[in-house]
């Protein structure tokens, strides 16, 4: 065995000389022992080879990881320019701080701090350079000064600063129990500090308590802030290695940061993060606690981390107050030298929403300048009314169901994907460049990844800052960026495939987020032909594009290609992965979630989600996010093939798991809580659905707030299912809240208020206030004609509304000529075509025969090209309120109850038409069939199509020679049914209305009294 | 966050058991937050070694360290724990792929995937020869082991096995010569 020690120094030695001078240098040294001199060569060929897994993957893994950056400890003693370093003050994400000594031109101690980086030092310091003079233009009492800055000699940037020493200004408040109006007075102070930089076009962009110190000048405390501009002063444009710095410095101070400074793009910060910042300490110097607890969000790891400062809206300092402990809030009371009542009133109101307004997400929404704060504050201490007002929700309304959707997304959704795409390009950078690695040289290979991060980080910011803004006035939508972008990618990155097929697969998801289906795929498409081509069939890049395809298919509603492309996923995951893998699983889910109405395929989907959640459940640790994913489709699967008796167990699972996982304060459990509501509605257990509505608001108004969309829609199910339950009163005054709070948070003309305001006019007609409905109805309709035009869907829908209430009201004569104005000019669309089945009916009932002869002809033909399915099936239904002596046409009204039923498999409303109608065309056997199924299949809220059902089963029955059976329903049928009475008009007048299909199973039953007793005259 | 600080103290102080614990402590919260992050990926991804050590780190409060030894006792024994874990999946995939049991085997036990620094066949060669130098040169393998598993730098590594950098520059260009010569050896 040769010495291992000599083969490393003659190795280490030849590897000095020039490669052409080390054969003979290791001829001579190696002497005769042959055998040394091939280890060592073999050793120098091993080197550099470009085969070797050490080179390649090493080179690109030469981004730091955060954290290590421990290097500079001893410095105390040496001299930095013309700094001696005294004593070493502390050390922060980006940097030691020491205590220097400067000798000239004057002798004082100073506070130097010498920065970490990972970055290239020349443009830090050309940056920085830039930063100092602009950090020398402040002068104000409360801002440290910034003195000077340089260079270490190993190239870090240092910065000199005022030597302040303080404590920091939550320590301060907290040690001399200052009260909260004291804390108010010391905190306009450091808003004033801010406004003077930020007139000097600097951003802090990292305030936070240690950096605001309080000093006592003459007893009087002094808040200087301190580190200003730093932030801003060492951040690099997107690279890899930035992304890993940003990584660090966000590390340091998440409970500070602002949403936009989350996304970590570092391309759009401004004054208004700091506004935010300030807004976290205000809310940390009132109710000793940050708005998101840091501790928590660091255990939540940074991709949660980044999405609850994103999203999750805090508790108001009041609410916050609440949530502590009862000793917790004495202390924070007893430090603010009150009580613990006193400091919960003091909060309430005002400070709570100066805090929010600071804290919106949406930084248009907070205060335009540190000063605005700062008055609103001396308002509120002056006892003036202040700026900030409660309905900072209104905007988290419109975020949830408003129609700028898209553009008010634009800066959010957008921006993350994109920027995300950054940081995953910089990841699978390294990746790709494994994959290369036998065709790369390591130096090569190290240069062109440098050049990509470049071209991402360059190509994003294109994107971004030239979105020829104010094209004809409007603001740029999402969609028009997103367009841009794709446009761009094809021109500007054809010479680097792979990087384009990242940035196309990123851009197609942002499409798909945003809903974009149709412009997902093309991007999809690409990427998969990409890695198809390159990768072949069975690589990890290829499937997965693969799989976001299809979904992207889905989406579109081309269902049978998404589902040969998901088996093919499907297929290549179970190869590759394995039967149980996550991803295997994921896939399956993807694949069974489909919109197919065969029902064959139905029920293939059901087996493949119960494999999935049996796999699911095996190797996934309890409760997972994919686990009850699969339980959640499950149990829509069940609902979908009519096991309503299957979902619900299922769903009652999910939400116990949620309940036991998440606590019932808990946004996930509130939507599991929603679900099960609808699934009990639907299975005819009213009470139970009741009991979770009403948790439902209860949690929602606690969790989310009074005024979020999720409490606004949960008041809005809670009266609905009040009103089917036949709890008008109820119904009526949640109604009335509903639009209360819609109307003050959104302004009287919003689609949602307008939408809000139908609801409440119809429970007010249901209610039995007819003629309050109608002054309700009319006020509606006006409104909607400003505001959409009488055309509009909406507008439509309220006219025929207010027919009905005309009707109610016994104004005949105004419901007709009204429903005639609906139908007049369109009877294919939902409104139109209610508004002729009203009329149908009218006419049925009141003898028009002529009339509806006329106009049940006419509607058929009409309606043979249409797509809605329920526009379909009320010309049908509407056709088949009489038999006909036209053979054809009543095959032709077949046809469409065909049609709609074929869609709807599972509705009760579209297989009563059908079975209807097949017992209009003596197809008594099937439409017997069809109308029992219908008849299972109806819930509590089908009580009118059940009475339509059984009448018309009853008739079939009578066909088919099934007396005693047709007597029998018959009559368990009449006792159903609702009281009506016999006078032919009744039905349209007086306080209760009827729907539809009530007046349907009246005539219904009227023709099976008939032909009952005729049927007992011929047999008795 | 205070068993962290108090291994990693006990290790600083030479608790060879401390050394066993931590070892299992980031073992298991990496392929813990692999798992999570796995459950959170709506489509097969591909997680990254260093994003999870870096994960970890935050994790498990590291990064509150007092001394910076202790973070060098972290990042050793993520190098370890990494190193296993890779080691470990392609193993498993080289079985599957050999058709032992086939179907049956799921590839990384808990369901998820780990990009690895190399393709499973030169892993795992590379794994072996890695043995023995640990066993001539222990410094210089752990060296490899926190630049190729955790991907820190030479500057980095050189802080962690607390040498000059020039030296870990020096051990680096000789480890990875000679590793790569072995490896070829049993070619």
């Amino acid at each position: 065995m040769t010495n291992p020690n000599r083969e490393e120094t003659l190795f280490a030695e030849a590897l000095e000389l020039p490669a052409g001078e080390r054969v003979a240098y290791l001829a001579h040294e190696c002497g005769s022992d042959t055998a040394l001199r091939a280890r060592v060569e073999a050793l120098l060929a091993s080197y550099n080879a470009t085969a070797n897994p050490l080179v390649t993957h090493i080179q690109s893994a030469e981004a730091p990881v955060s954290g290590l950056n421990f290097a500079e400890d001893d410095r105390v003693g040496q001299m930095l320019g013309r700094y001696k370093l005294l004593e070493k003050l502390g050390e922060g994400g980006c940097g030691v701080v020491y205590v220097a000594e400067q000798t000239e031109p004057v002798r004082r101690r100073v506070a130097l701090k010498v920065i970490k980086l990972g970055m290239d030092t020349k443009q830090v310091v050309a940056r920085f350079e830039a930063e100092r003079q602009a950090l020398a233009l402040m002068d104000h009492p409360n801002i440290a000064k910034v003195l000077d800055a340089g260079t270490t000699e190993a190239g870090r940037p240092f910065f000199v600063m005022e030597l302040v020493r303080g404590i920091r200004i939550t320590d301060y408040c907290d040690q001399t129990n200052l009260s909260t109006q004291e804390r108010l007075n010391l905190f306009i102070k450091v808003c004033q500090a801010i406004q003077h930089a930020h007139q000097k076009g600097i951003i802090h962009r990292d305030i936070k308590p240690s950096n605001i110190l309080v000093t006592l000048h003459d007893g009087v405390a002094v808040p200087k802030v301190i580190d200003f501009g730093i932030a801003k002063a060492t951040e690099g444009r997107l690279t890899d290695a930035t992304v890993y710095t940003q990584l660090n410095q966000f590390i340091g101070t998440p409970a500070y940061m602002s949403p936009e400074q989350a996304e970590m793009s570092g391309l759009d910060i401004d004054t208004r993060s700091d506004i935010y910042s300030l807004g976290v300490l205000l809310y940390e110097l009132l109710t000793g606690k940050t708005p998101f607890d840091a501790k928590e969000l660091m255990s939540l790891g940074i991709d949660a981390m980044r999405k609850t400062i994103r999203e999750r809206d805090p508790a108001r300092p009041s609410t916050k107050l609440a949530t502590l402990g009862a000793e917790e809030l004495t202390t924070t009371a007893k430090r603010r030298a009150t009580e613990t009542a006193k400091l919960v009133s003091q909060l309430k109101g005002d400070l709570d929403w100066i805090v929010m307004k600071c804290l919106e997400k949406d930084r248009t929404r907070r205060y335009e300048t540190a000063n605005g704060l700062a008055s609103d504050i001396t308002r509120h201490l002056t006892n003036e009314p202040v700026v900030a007002r409660p309905p900072s929700a209104s905007y988290k309304l419109q975020k949830a169901f408003r129609r700028n959707r898209l553009v008010y997304t634009a800066g959010t959704v957008v921006f993350v994907a994109l920027t995300f795409g950054v940081v995953l390009s910089a990841w699978q950078a390294v990746r790709a460049e494994r994959e290369a690695r036998r065709a790369q040289r390591a130096e090569l290979a190290a240069t062109r990844r440098q050049t990509e991060a470049e071209a991402i980080a360059k190509f994003m910011t294109e994107v971004f800052q030239s979105p020829e803004p104010g094209r004809d006035g409007r603001a740029v939508t999402a969609a028009e960026m997103l367009g841009a972008a794709a446009k761009k990618l094809e021109t500007d990155l054809s010479g680097q495939p792979e990087r384009r097929a990242q940035l196309q697969t990123t851009l197609g998801a942002t499409y798909f987020s945003m809903g974009l289906y149709d412009e997902a795929i093309p991007m999809f498409e690409r990427v998969r032909d990409y890695y198809l081509a390159g990768s072949g069939p069975e690589h990890t890049n290829t499937i997965e594009a693969m799989h976001r395809l299809g979904d992207a298919y889905k989406m579109s509603g081309r269902r049978v290609e998404s589902v040969k492309l998901m088996r093919e996923v499907l297929r290549l995951r179970r190869q590759i992965n394995g039967p149980e893998h996550p991803a295997t699983l994921t896939a399956m889910d993807s694949l069974a979630v489909n919109e197919s109405k065969d029902p064959v395929e139905q029920k293939e989907a059901v087996e493949l989600l119960e494999s999935a959640l049996a796999s699911s459940r095996k190797v996934m640790p309890p409760a997972s996010p994919l686990t009850l994913r699969i339980m959640h489709n499950l149990a829509l699967s069940y609902r979908k093939i009519g096991k309503i008796e299957k979902s619900v167990p299922m769903q009652e699972e999910v939400l116990l798991q949620c309940r036991k996982k998440f606590g019932n304060e808990n946004p996930q459990t509130i939507r599991a809580i929603q679900t099960m509501a609808h699934y009990y509605e639907d299975s005819g257990r009213v009470a139970l659905a009741l009991d979770l509505r009403e948790e439902q608001l209860r949690l929602s108004r606690k969790v989310l707030g009074p005024e979020h969309p999720g409490t606004h829609a949960a008041l809005g199910f809670l009266r609905y299912t009040y009103s089917i339950v036949g709890r008008y009163e109820e119904a009526f005054k949640l109604a009335d809240e509903c639009l209360a709070l819609v109307n003050r948070i959104d302004g009287p003309e919003s689609r949602s208020t307008l939408h809000d305001m139908r609801e409440a006019a119809e429970i007010t007609l249901r209610s039995g206030r007819v003629d309050e409905a109608i002054k309700r109805y009319e006020n509606l309709v006006a409104l909607q004609n400003k505001v959409d035009g009488q055309e509009h869907p909406a507008t439509r829908r309220c006219m025929r509304e207010l027919a009905h209430a005309y009707f109610a009201a016994g104004r005949k004569g105004d419901a007709v000529e009204m429903l005639n104005r609906v139908t007049a000019l369109r009877v294919t669309d939902e409104a139109g075509s209610i508004a002729r089945q009203w009329l149908a009916i009218w006419q049925v009932w009141t003898g028009q025969t002529g009339d509806y002869e006329a106009m049940r002809r006419q509607w058929v033909q009409q309606t043979e090209g249409g797509e809605d399915p329920g526009v379909v099936e009320r010309a049908s239904k509407s056709f088949l309120l009489r038999p006909s002596t036209d053979s054809e046409l009543t095959s032709r009204a077949l046809k469409l109850a065909t049609k709609s039923a074929e869609r709807y498999m599972t509705d009760p409303w579209m297989l009563t038409t059908l079975g209807f109608a097949q017992y209009r065309n003596g197809l008594f056997a099937e439409g017997e069939r069809n109308l029992l199924t219908a008849q299972r299949m109806a819930g509590p809220t089908h009580f009118d199509t059940v009475t339509v059902a059984r009448m018309v089963r009853v008739m079939c029955l009578v066909r088919l020679g099934r007396l005693d059976e047709s007597r029998r329903l018959f009559r368990e049928a009449e006792a159903a049914m609702l009281p009506m009475s016999t006078d032919e008009s009744r039905p349209f007048s007086g306080k209760r209305l009827a729907f539809p299909d009530e007046l349907i199973g009246w005539l219904a039953y009227k023709e099976a009294r008939a032909l009952l007793a005729e049927a007992a005259a011929v047999k008795p | 966050m205070s068993d962290v600080t108090q291994i990693l103290s006990a290790v600083r102080a030479g608790d060879e058991a401390a050394a066993g614990q931590l070892f299992e402590l980031v073992y298991t919260e990496l392929r813990q937050v692999a798992a999570q992050k796995m459950a959170g990926e709506a489509v097969g991804h591909t997680l990254q070694p260093t994003a999870l050590v870096h994960e970890a780190w935050l994790r498990l409060g590291a990064d509150a360290q007092p001394h910076w030894q202790n973070r060098a006792h972290f990042f050793s024994a993520a190098a370890e724990a990494m190193r296993r874990i890779l080691v470990d999946r392609a193993r498993r995939k080289q079985a599957l792929r050999r058709g032992s049991g086939a179907e049956h085997i799921d590839v990384n036990g808990e369901g998820f995937e780990i990009a690895g620094p190399a393709d499973d066949e030169q892993l795992l060669r590379l794994n072996e020869v890695l043995d023995q130098f640990v066993a001539i040169e222990p410094q210089k393998a752990e060296l490899v082991k926190l630049r190729y598993f955790v991907g820190l730098s030479v500057e980095q590594a050189a802080l962690v096995l607390n040498v000059s950098e020039p030296t870990a520059k020096r051990w680096w260009a000789y480890s990875k010569a000679w590793l790569y010569r072995e490896m070829k050896g049993k070619e």
